[in-house]
This record gives C-alpha cells, structure tokens and sequence, in this order.
C-alpha cells in the first residue's frame, strides 16, 4: 500500500528533513515527491497518483501566508478541490487525499501528517485502482 | 544598545587610538561569533558578497535562541520569524565560504582593525590563533532568570511557565497544554514585561516580547478557540502596525486585554495559579484564577557578556550590553562589529537586518571604503 | 531516452554513521536500473577526499547526468552543482536523493534499503528524462546603483551602497533633499551624524534633481531606468534599484505645517499639546513615540517654561527608548492616555478633550496643537513604474521575505520599509542598510539564472494570459510574435503557471510533468 506525499522543498520537504534529523520513526508506506513549490501541483498529478493505485495522497507545504513564491500554496489548495470533485465522480472516498500547512521546523507536523494519511489509507482500505494499475 | 541618559560623547571614535590603523591588505576573513539569527545571516551576507567568514559557537548546536522557537501558525503564517533559525542553519551549511566551529569560546583579541588575531579555545581546552580582519561579535542575549521574581510563582507552580518553555513545547510537539494536568487551557493568561520596565532587573523594554505574546494568544486560541484568554500588559508595542492586537481581540470572544501589572500570583483553589492585579481604571484588586500562566521574560544581557566583553575589548552600555558607537553596529573597538541582541534587546527580524548592516561594515573596513 | 546514461553516487554515509544499511547494496541495486551506466559507493562525498573521488568517479563513468544518494539536497546543493561542472556535466544534472534523512534515519533497515532503492530509482526515472536547462551567469554591466528618494532614507542607503565600493545616483523628485525633523534623534550627537551624512554623502554620489521615474525595463545588473527630468527624458543602466521614499516624520500643525521645537518656541507657544495621529496616521495607531517625546524635551530646553503633553493610547518605545520615556517624565513632559478619539473644540482649536481610563473626561487647554502621525508618501507613481503592488496605505508592498527583506517582486529592485519599530534614525539606518546589502549581494555574488524555469512552447501557446496573470514575478509577457515567452532573470521556476495552462504549453525544466509521472509510477509499482 503506497501513500504519495508532495511535498514543497521549503515547507513540506524541510519539515520532513528535519523530523528525520530527529530520528522521527515514518510509515514506511509514505514516499515523497519534491516540488519546488506547491504551485508547480496540478490536479492531474493529484488524479495520475491514484490512477497508478495509491491508496492516499497528501499535499504539503507552506502555511498560508509564508509561500516562498507568495500563494503556491493557495494555488494547491484549488488544485486539491478539484482532484477532490473528480475522485467523488469515480466513486473515491476524499478522504483519500489532503492538503496539510507547515513550517519548515514542525518536524511534529510533518510525522503527525504522515502517520495520519496512513491511517487513513489503512482504514479506507487500499485504492480502488490499485489491482488495475 | 544605547543608554540614552549616558550616550558616549561625541568625538571618541576620533580618538587616534594605535589599534585603529588599518593595515595595508586586511586579511580577507571576518569572525562571526554566535550563530543565532544575527551571526547566521551576517555570515550568509558576507558570503554573498565575496568575503569568507568563520562562524563560531559556543553550543553544540547552530542556531541560537532562535532555534529553540516553535512556529507559532495554526491555520496561517503569523510571522513569527521562529522558521528563521532553521532555514538559516541549512544555508550556512550550503555555503562552500562560511567555516563552522562548534563548541568554541572566545579568549582574546588582539591586533588593530584589518589585522586581527582571535584566540579561541574548543573544549579539549585546545587553542587556536584565527587571523581575521575583522570580527562581528553575535552572541544574543538570555532571557531573564523569573526566579529572581519570586512574586510571580515560577518554580513554585508548574503552570506559571515562562514564554520560552512555552515555545519549546510548540516546537517539539506542537502542542499548549497545562503542565500539570497535560489538558487543553480553559483559561490562560500573558503577563508581560516579566523583567522588564523594572528598576530592579532590566530598566528597559525588551522590545521583542508584545509581539511575540501576541502570535503565543493567536496560536493558543488557533489550538483551543474555546480557551478565554487575558492578556495583562503595561503598553502595547507592536513592530509593525499591520499587527493589531486590539483589533484581533475585539474580533474574539474571549479575549480580553488588560492594562495592568500584576503584583503577585499565588496558588489559589486547585493549585490553581490566581493572579491579583489592578484592572485599569479601577481601584479594587481582582484576583482571578487561570489553567496558566505564561511569563513574557525580558531579554537581559548573557552572563559571560561581561568576560566576553573584556577578551574582546569593547565597551558595555549601562545595561550590561555590548556599546556600540557611531552607529547601532560599530562596537567601541575599531574592526569589532556589533549584530543582535548581544547590543540590545529586539526582535528576530531587526536581529536579522543588523548582520546584513554588521556585515556591511566589515565588508567596508576589508575593502577600504570607509 | 534509451541512450541516457546516468551514473549514481552513493555516499559511504548514505545510511548514516552507524549504517542502517549497506551502501553497497544500495549501489548494486541501483546499477540494475535501466539506463544507469555505472554506480558505486563514495567516501564521504562533503570532503576533500570524497569530493575528488566523486568528480573522478563521474568522469569516468562517461554519463552526462548524475544522482547522488546522500544527505539533505538544501546543504548539499551547491556542493552537487560543483562536483558536476568539475567532472564536465551542466552543473544542472546532479540530482540528489536525501536517503539518509529519508529513510536510514527514519525506517528500520529493512524498509530503509527498500525504500532507498525507490528514492534511487525515482531519481534515476527523472533523470532519465533530463535535458539541459536554459541558464547563464548574471553578469551586471553595471556595478551603479540608482537610490530613489527624496530624504535622509535616501541619503542613508546612499552611504551603505558607497562604503561597498559601488556606485550610486541619487534620483531625487526635487531640487533638494527634504531636511529631516529634528525630533528623529535622540541626542545632538545623532542630529551631527545625520546632517553630515546629509552633506556629506551626495558629494561621493551623482545627485541627479528634478527626476520622475517613468518605468524600468532590463534584468538585474543591466537594469534600464527611463526618467524624464528638466532636460527631457533619458535612459540609464543601473545594477540595480533601491527604493526609498521617505516617511512623513514631522510633528505637524492642524494645518498640516511641519512643526520643530524651535518653531514651537518661535511662534511664542506656552503651552503644546501632541495628539496621536489615530486611524488617520500611517501607524494606524494613537501612540506617544519617541519622536514626540524628543520633540518636548528639546521643546523644554529651548524654553523651560513651556508646557508640553503627549496624549496616546499606548507610549510606543521599543527597547532603550524606556530611558527617553523616563527623561521626560522627569523633566516634567506630561503624558496622558486617552481611550477613542480626542475632540478638538475652539475655532482655532484651543482645547481638547478626551476620555482618560484614570482621569475620565479631562480637558486640556493649548496654544498649540501638533499631530505625531507617520506617512508615507504615496507610491502610486513608483509602484508603477516598477510594476510593484501596494498596500491599502499606498505603501509599496515588499514581498515581505523574512529571508531577504528589503526584496521586492521584480529582481534587482529594492524597497525600504518603514512603519516599523521606534521610526527613529536607528531604524531609518537598520532599513538602508538591509536594502543597501541585497543590492550589493545581488551585484558582488555570483547569480546563476535558469535552471529549474518555465519555458513556453510557443507553437502550442494560444496567448491566453493565464500564465502572465499568475505568475508573482511577472516573469511570463507576450512577445514580439504574439505568444507568452518567460522572461529567463526574472522566472524563479515555482512552477505556478504550468498546471494553469489550458494548451500545456509550458514545461518546467528540472521538474517537468513526465518526470513527475515517472517518479510516480515508481512508487506505486515497484513491489512492496
């Protein structure tokens, strides 16, 4: 069972950097893919993850307000709704997938993030998709 | 800082004073000591424009006070600047120019102004003679000891705790809870000016603490919306007017402000910390208890400023800060620059500017343009 | 695609100091993969030793792209883009995989290995599909900086940019740099220091009067500024750009004429009150500042028999200025707190009244009446000129970068802040010198453009201004033939602008959508 992070390189990917810095045990489950910013996400990265049969997605970055790039982060947040709006059209729970907001030094974050998209997935079961990808 | 009742007379830095002259080729490599925010960033500006720069720190660790902060955004950034620490560490670490030394003090100084010789002593009690042309002393400033405030129940009662325990919870878990019941706050209260504005400790304001109190209340309430929370405070002083915290509270059920200095917390019913203090306006006492209390402590020169002062060979201010003369980042020693709170309190982004400012100058007495 | 060839580093310290798990297992898996020409292991990549072995290892791989599986890609970057132009590869085809971080110090060994060959094969997947990025070095043609601004502000950051060894022209609106009021120093020996600055800076600068700034077009380190002056328009190369208008500091009568101490004294006043400046101010806030409490107590050495009250909600001196609060009171400056709004009554005003939370209704009479607002000069013109946004105060917005202040949205231009802190000469100094140092790191350093940057395929653009519209840079125009091109100085390759393109007209180099549609299907089919 996969669960896809994207994660921005100043929010996302620096809190997680830190939180293994920590020595913060992460689910094994959890791979992340670096952005150089939130903004760089489309929707079809978002669908093309469950498409290939991940069982949750999770987007994080910057918390509103502290986007390098000024509103990457709001820009993702609209992407993430309308993935949502079409996972409802095929029949995937949106729970599924979430967009989390962080600051570089909440490693906390970054692992609560983790071990609760992998709750998730666990409870929701793997993905629909995943035996036909 | 400057001890505006005693400023140095006008007139000092025209002293011929044999350590000012400049040597022909300055060595091109400034000291930076401390690796807080003002060191880090002095470093990074150094860097940026050419000049290589050995960071020294007395810790184990990079980053300061600063990184000890815990970012203080729920749903929003509310630029506490607490991230700073932490992206500044990674880009010291990047940079191929800035040298780091951990688990070092300072012992001496010598030499004139593009010529120095810096003795620093690493903790096998190993010395090292670094050449430099110049140096910018960093080394921040401590927060004041709330034990020497008896009256204030520090120490006495686990939920009197102080801003920065406080902020080290945010940062390791994220969490506000009350200590001794590790339950969310139904009631909390900020006193401020813990040190400060006070004859007997620190006769000043610490500049950094309204603000940084303001963005604790934004977060608690962000965590627990249903926490009542009471801010007692002498005046408000925010940095920037975009940050209005009267115009936060009135937007808040619960939220109250108090212009008011409290004399005493006791533990009341409970164990419960029960703050007595004046509400503004009114002549009667009120006494009223509260899941915690949080003390905003001043900002107070670091113990060794005085020893660190001495090996340096700069002057202190009244307060016990480093002096600076001419302007905010020109110590009393020609090629010692002064960065942070080391010469007086304030808060992490003015801490940031002043090693960009410091560096600029360090710069200027390498390059021969001053 | 099937001819790429790619060689993978492993650091010895990939799995951490105490080795989670074997490097060399890591590297064997990674020289199974697809397309990997070699791999192996290297000593401690971020030494010396380890940096030779590293280039010498890429050398003879006779790959034209890399990975390196180590630690943290943030510290590291600059070390990567080295160890690939020493070895002859664009300084853009390393890519580095955080396996220490990502999985030894986080997973136990098992899942860490397994997840370090994802992480590998991910980043091998990627680059893969790397191709060349368009890039160059910035090199300023110009080592002047134009300072606009009318006051001290302008002087001070003058003077910051000329003790870096650049050169500056100082662009004032006016004939004349405004005097500053007196009451911004605390002391004579401040107000000696500033007004030989005043004097003593346009002297080492190119002062140049009566310039309306119409708009600036270029890059950074070749930025060309068009103003129109008394002898008509003309066009300038600067490095770069600082602006700093200046703010409205005086002390200012009910008719808005600026008012010192000594005028105060002129004008034969016995008794001055200073009201706060309220919403109407800059602040936005009805404080006492230092610059009133200054104002009094030169007020009252002018004339000790002169009565002087501060009214303000709070008394706003941060830090040291505690001991000016204390100087006053002392010398017997009054301060009052007032709750609203205070009224004015009297034609002319000779009275005021107002609601003391201690006092109650209290009245006040005066001679004179001053307001202690801040404002800053509208920057309407400025904003655009630069194509810079506003705040609903007319101030120009910084992007308010905590890592870079003093930056604005367009590269290579600067911005003072000023409604902050005390707003006395210290932090009129601490502004100019923050702007002062990004202008001479941007024009000292060495910046490399390119890289990760959105370039527009121009055959499938259809010019519908979504990506000019996003983008917080204004990196995307339209150009000469009609369609969207990306402007290579300005785009910081956030990426923004690429999903919002209707005609996916846009690729990101270093991070394009099939690379990301590759690094997925890795992670979702490699066997768990």
């Amino acid at each position: 069972m996969k669960v896809i992070g994207f994660v921005c390189e100043h929010g996302g990917a620096a809190a997680f950097t830190l939180a293994g810095e920590r020595r913060f045990p992460l689910p094994s489950e959890v791979t992340l893919i670096a952005l150089p910013c939130l903004g760089r996400l489309g929707a079809v990265h978002i669908l093309r993850a469950f498409r290939e049969g991940a069982a949750a997605v999770f987007v994080a970055g910057c918390l509103e307000g502290n986007c390098h790039h000024l509103y990457g982060n709001l820009e993702a947040g609209k992407r993430v709704e309308q993935a949502r709006r079409i996972l409802a059209q095929v029949g995937m729970d949106g729970r599924r997938l979430e967009i989390f907001h962080l600051s570089s030094d909440q490693a906390w974050k970054a692992r609560e993030m983790a071990e609760e998209m992998v709750r998730r997935a666990r409870e929701l079961g793997p993905s629909p998709l995943e035996a036909r990808a | 800082m400057r001890a505006l009742d005693r400023a140095a007379p006008e007139g000092q830095a025209a002293t011929l004073d044999p350590r000012s002259t400049v040597r022909t080729v300055p060595v091109r490599k400034v000291a930076i000591i401390g690796s807080g925010v003002a060191g880090l960033t002095a470093a990074l500006s150094l860097a940026e424009r050419g000049v290589p720069s050995l960071v020294l720190e007395r810790e184990r660790s990079l980053g300061g006070l600063c990184a000890q902060l815990g970012c203080k955004g729920v749903d929003r950034c509310v630029r506490c600047d607490s991230c700073l620490a932490r992206d500044k560490v990674d880009m010291v670490k990047a940079s191929p120019s800035i040298e780091r030394r951990r688990g070092v003090e300072v012992v001496s100084l010598e030499g004139g102004a593009g010529d120095l010789r810096l003795l620093v002593q690493g903790s096998s009690s190993h010395r090292e003679v670094l050449q430099v042309g110049a140096v910018i002393c960093a080394t921040g400033a401590e927060p004041f000891d709330p034990s020497l405030e008896r009256r204030l129940g520090h120490g006495e009662m686990r939920d009197v705790v102080t801003s920065l325990e406080l902020e080290r919870s945010l940062a390791s878990s994220g969490s506000i809870l009350v200590p001794s019941t590790g339950m969310a706050p139904s009631t909390l209260a900020f006193v401020q000016c813990v040190g400060s504005r006070d004859a007997r400790f620190a006769p000043y304001c610490s500049a950094y603490c309204c603000k940084s109190s303001f963005k604790l209340a934004q977060a608690v309430r962000a965590k627990h919306p249903s926490c009542r929370i009471s801010f007692l405070f002498m005046d408000l002083r925010l940095h920037d007017p975009r940050e209005n915290i009267r115009l936060w509270a009135s937007g808040q059920e619960g939220v109250e402000l108090v212009r008011s200095r409290p004399s005493e917390i006791c533990a009341g019913e409970g164990g419960k910390p029960t703050v007595r203090f004046a509400a503004e306006g009114d002549a009667a006492l009120e006494e009223r208890a509260f899941d915690m209390v949080v003390l905003a402590l001043a900002l107070v020169p670091s113990p060794g400023a005085k020893d660190l002062a001495r090996s340096l060979g700069v002057g202190l201010d009244d307060f016990g800060f480093m002096r600076s003369q001419g302007d905010a980042w020109t110590s009393t020693r020609p090629g010692v620059f002064l960065a942070g709170s080391c010469s007086g309190p304030k808060d992490i982004v003015a801490s940031a500017k002043d090693g960009s400012a410091a560096a600029t100058r360090a710069l200027a007495l390498l390059e021969g343009f001053r | 695609m099937s001819q790429a060839k790619v060689a993978v580093i492993i650091c010895s310290w990939a799995a951490g100091e105490d080795m989670v798990f074997d490097p060399k297992a890591l590297a064997d898996h990674a020289a199974a993969l697809p397309g990997v020409a070699r791999a192996g292991v290297v000593h401690r990549i971020c030494t010396e030793p380890g940096e030779e072995e590293a280039v010498a290892f890429l050398k003879e791989s006779g790959a034209d792209r890399s990975v390196v599986a180590a630690c943290s890609p943030r510290t590291k970057g600059a070390l990567h883009a080295r160890i690939a132009e020493r070895a002859g590869l664009d300084r853009f085809a390393i890519e580095a995989v955080d396996v220490r971080e990502g999985a030894a110090y986080v997973h136990a060994p098992g899942p860490a290995l397994e997840k370090a060959k994802t992480s590998v094969a991910m980043a091998v997947e990627k680059m893969m599909l790397w191709a060349p990025p368009p890039q160059r070095i910035l090199e300023p043609s110009s080592r002047r900086v134009a300072v606009v601004g009318d006051g001290l502000s302008a002087v001070l950051a003058a003077r910051e940019l000329l003790d870096q060894g650049l050169e500056v022209d100082m662009l004032l609106s006016e004939e004349h740099l405004w005097k500053p009021p007196r009451c911004l120093f605390i002391d004579d020996s401040e107000a000696g220091r500033a007004m030989r600055a005043m004097a003593s800076v346009p002297e080492r600068a190119r002062v140049l009067r009566s310039r309306a700034v119409r708009c600036c077009d270029g890059e950074p380190g070749r930025l060309e500024l068009v103003t129109e002056g008394p002898g008509g328009p003309s066009v300038e190369t600067y490095g770069a750009v600082v602006l700093a208008p200046e703010p409205d500091l005086e002390l200012r009568d009910l008719r808005g004429e600026a008012v010192s101490a000594a005028d105060a004294q002129g004008r034969g006043a016995r008794s001055v009150i200073v009201l706060p400046g309220g919403k109407s101010s800059g602040t936005g806030c009805s404080c006492i500042t230092p610059r009133g409490m200054v104002f009094a107590l030169e007020a009252l050495r002018l004339y000790p028999d002169m009565r002087l009250s501060l009214l303000g909600r709070e008394v706003r001196a941060l830090g040291g200025m505690e001991s000016l609060q204390r100087q006053a009171q002392s010398a017997g400056v009054m301060f009052y707190r007032l709750d609203g709004e205070p009224v004015l009554e009297g034609s002319p005003p000779s009275k005021v009244s107002f609601l003391d939370p201690l006092l109650g209704r209290t009245e006040l009479e005066a001679d004179l009446f001053l307001v202690d607002s801040v404002s800053v000069p509208r920057a309407e013109r400025l904003a655009r000129a630069f194509g810079l946004p506003q705040d609903e105060k007319g101030e120009l917005l910084s992007i308010e970068s905590r890592l870079r202040p003093g930056e604005t949205v367009r590269a290579g231009v600067f911005a003072c802040r000023h409604r902050v802190g005390n707003m006395v000469l210290e932090d009129l100094e601490r502004e100019a010198a923050t702007v002062a140092a990004r202008a001479g790191e941007l024009l000292r350093g060495e910046t490399v453009l390119g890289g990760m940057v959105a370039e527009v395929d121009q055959e499938r653009c259809s010019a519908c201004l979504s990506c000019v519209r996003i983008c917080p840079y204004s990196a995307p125009r339209i150009g000469a033939r009609g369609k969207a091109e990306v402007l290579l100085e300005r785009c910081q390759g956030c990426g923004a602008c690429a999903p919002l393109c209707p005609s996916q007209a846009i690729k990101m180099h270093l991070c394009s959508d099939a690379q990301l549609d590759a690094q997925i299907g890795i992670v979702t089919r490699r066997p768990s």
